[in-house]
């Protein structure tokens, strides 16, 4: 339920806020809209999650395969085309780390995600166009407990800022290809933890950094009613610094400490797409 | 809290004795802080349950969790870290070379994750096995371990070894001694000071006993700012295993004094009135029952009421009738 999820994504106050700055700033009062359309992408990527010491050794890390659905909405307002998206992905990555007495495990996490992203792009020439893209994410990871060890569940919530450059370019009839590239960071997130033995908690993340390519081949929309097919390969890696370690307590006792390491996600996906 | 001694502590200990030889040193003895008993009230009792079943797991093989987020190191780290040693250094007996009796030799390892360790044995034999008084000391140096970084020094002593550890029967007696042993990573760090005496005594097959005894042993931690000290006096836990159809059944006692940070610091006694009873496949004992005692004849009655649950009661006034009580979870506690 992508429409449902986006209501609870982390962040939606700056999405929206951000939304109607950009929309009062560069949409004047009776700017010519075309007719809006709807895209929506079904796919699946391969996720990688690592997590590293403040000296760059690894602690743990993830890998699996996500499904991935997004619905988007694209609007063409006084020459900059907008789009309102919103993505759940949802899957299992293998985890191999370690439990809190140091003990090596391997078990698995479950992943699910949601994405609200808002992006406007501006045309440069005929082929090019500069893009800036806000977006709000919330990651929910629940990992698996193993014989003895427990498991829990966390929830990241993070927003970021991004800058990119598009090409599209002609490939024959009807037949469009884009490519894309994206740099981008955002402030430090939050971490929703709750651990065995000790009170909720929530910490503080690192910021983020982010590079995204993404490459898609588009056909079919030789009208205005006719749809539109798509294909499109994506590739996105984040690196967040280390959040401040915090204390955790259950009935005002200490019971230990946490942080959220360094850490470094990476994700290649590959979707198909369907536009009216 | 879980007493899953059994097989997880005792083969792990005895697989690795096995390693060594056959049997005697003393462990050190840390300055006693002087602490009055605490009034255990309503409160604080929950708190006082709390710390009390945290101080058994302090000793015990349990499971934990899996790390997500970077966790400040347990106390079960440095413990952990101390039981290994055992193995590692029982492995460098067999190797030393052969030198005058009493004379010791040293080396140094690289730690699987970085850092080093570098132990010296003495094996008072000169024989290459782990006889009676034979001793090694560790330190370590940024030693990454266990998922933590390790620093400071540990000593061992074999008091006593005897029997054939491949098999059933079997005895032994360690003494391990923690100097400003410290865990840290990246979300805090766990010091400890103290000596733990391991008894182990196998008697037949999935039958035998484990008897910690600890004069004293403070474990201290810090997280961002927030310090955590608790110590164990005259602490003694003592777990017998045997036989329970397919796997082992476990009862154990726990027995001495604890003084927390948190608790003001003042002291609080448990005492073990029936001991707790866990079954192999059980991470909690579903039955048994402990008081905690404080000033002016307050109590704290910890019952096992399954697996899954524990039952604390209050008797502040000390007259008593327990006034006062709140069924929790075992995993909420320990």
């Amino acid at each position: 339920m992508p429409g449902r999820a986006a209501v609870h994504v982390a962040g939606r106050t700056v999405a929206g806020g951000a939304l109607a700055l950009l929309c009062g700033t560069a949409m004047p009062a009776h700017a010519a809209c075309a007719p809006p359309g709807v895209v929506l992408a079904a796919g699946a990527e391969h996720s990688r999650w690592r997590e590293l010491d403040a000296k760059g050794r690894p602690l743990l890390h993830e890998q699996g395969t996500l499904a991935t659905l997004s619905l988007a909405l694209d609007l063409a307002c006084a020459g900059i085309d907008w789009r309102l998206a919103v993505e759940q992905a949802a899957g299992r990555r293998a985890y191999d780390g370690r439990s809190t007495t140091g003990t090596a495990l391997a078990t698995h996490s479950r992943i699910a995600r949601t994405t609200l992203e808002l992006t406007a792009w501006v045309p440069l020439t005929d082929t090019w166009a500069a893009g800036v893209r806000l977006g709000a994410r919330q990651l929910e990871r629940d990992i698996a407990g193993v014989g003895a060890v427990s498991g829990y569940a966390e929830r990241f919530r993070d927003g970021q800022l991004a800058a990119g450059l598009r090409q599209i370019s002609g490939l024959g009839p009807g037949l469009r290809g884009t490519a894309e590239l994206w740099l981008g960071a955002g402030p430090a997130g939050r971490l929703a933890l709750q651990l065995p033995q000790s009170d909720a908690t929530v910490l503080r993340l690192g910021s983020s950094r982010l590079l995204q390519a993404a490459l898609a081949l588009h056909g079919g929309g030789h009208d205005a009613n006719s749809t539109v097919w798509g294909l499109q390969l994506n590739y996105r890696r984040e690196r967040f610094g280390a959040g401040p370690a915090q204390p955790l307590m259950r009935q005002g006792l200490l019971v230990g400490g946490a942080a959220q390491p360094q850490t470094q996600q990476s994700a290649l996906a590959l979707q198909a797409t369907l536009g009216w | 809290m879980s007493f899953a001694i059994k097989s997880k502590i005792s083969l792990a200990f005895l697989v690795l004795l096995a390693a060594c030889g056959g049997g005697g040193g003393d462990g050190g003895v840390m300055p006693v802080p002087a602490a009055t008993p605490l009034a255990i009230t309503a409160t604080n009792y929950e708190a006082v349950a709390q710390q009390a079943v945290t101080a058994t797991t302090y000793l015990m093989d349990t499971g934990g969790f899996v790390t997500g987020a970077q966790l400040a190191p347990r106390e079960q780290v440095l413990i952990n870290f101390s039981r290994a040693q055992i193995t590692r250094l029982g492995r460098l007996f067999a190797v030393a070379p052969r030198l005058a009796t009493g004379a010791a030799t040293t080396e140094t390892q690289v730690c699987s994750g970085g850092g080093s360790l570098s132990s010296t044995i003495n094996d008072v034999a000169g024989n290459q096995m782990v006889d009676a008084g034979d001793s090694a000391s560790v330190v370590a140096s940024n030693c990454v371990e266990f998922g933590a970084t390790i620093n400071g020094a540990m000593s061992i002593e074999f008091r006593a070894v005897s029997g054939n550890f491949d098999g059933d029967v079997y005895s032994a007696t360690v003494v391990m001694t923690l100097s400003n042993l410290q865990a840290s990573t990246g979300a805090g760090q766990v010091s400890g000071n103290g000596s733990i005496t391991l008894a182990l005594v196998g008697s037949g097959f999935n039958t035998g006993s484990l008897d910690m005894t600890i004069t004293s042993l403070t474990m201290t931690g810090q997280v961002a700012g927030v310090n955590e000290t608790l110590t164990l006096q005259d602490w003694r836990i003592v777990s017998n295993f045997s036989p329970s159809g397919a796997g082992i059944i476990t009862r154990t006692t726990v027995n001495g004094t604890l003084i927390s940070a948190a608790l003001a610091p003042q002291s609080v006694t448990v005492a073990t009135v029936t001991p707790f009873v866990q079954s192999g496949s059980s991470a909690y004992p579903a039955s048994g029952q402990f008081i905690a005692s404080g000033a002016n004849g307050s109590k704290l009655r910890v019952t096992a009421q399954s697996a899954t649950t524990v039952l604390i009661e209050l008797d502040a006034d000390g007259n008593n009738v327990y006034e006062a009580s709140r069924t929790r979870l075992w995993s909420d506690l320990g």
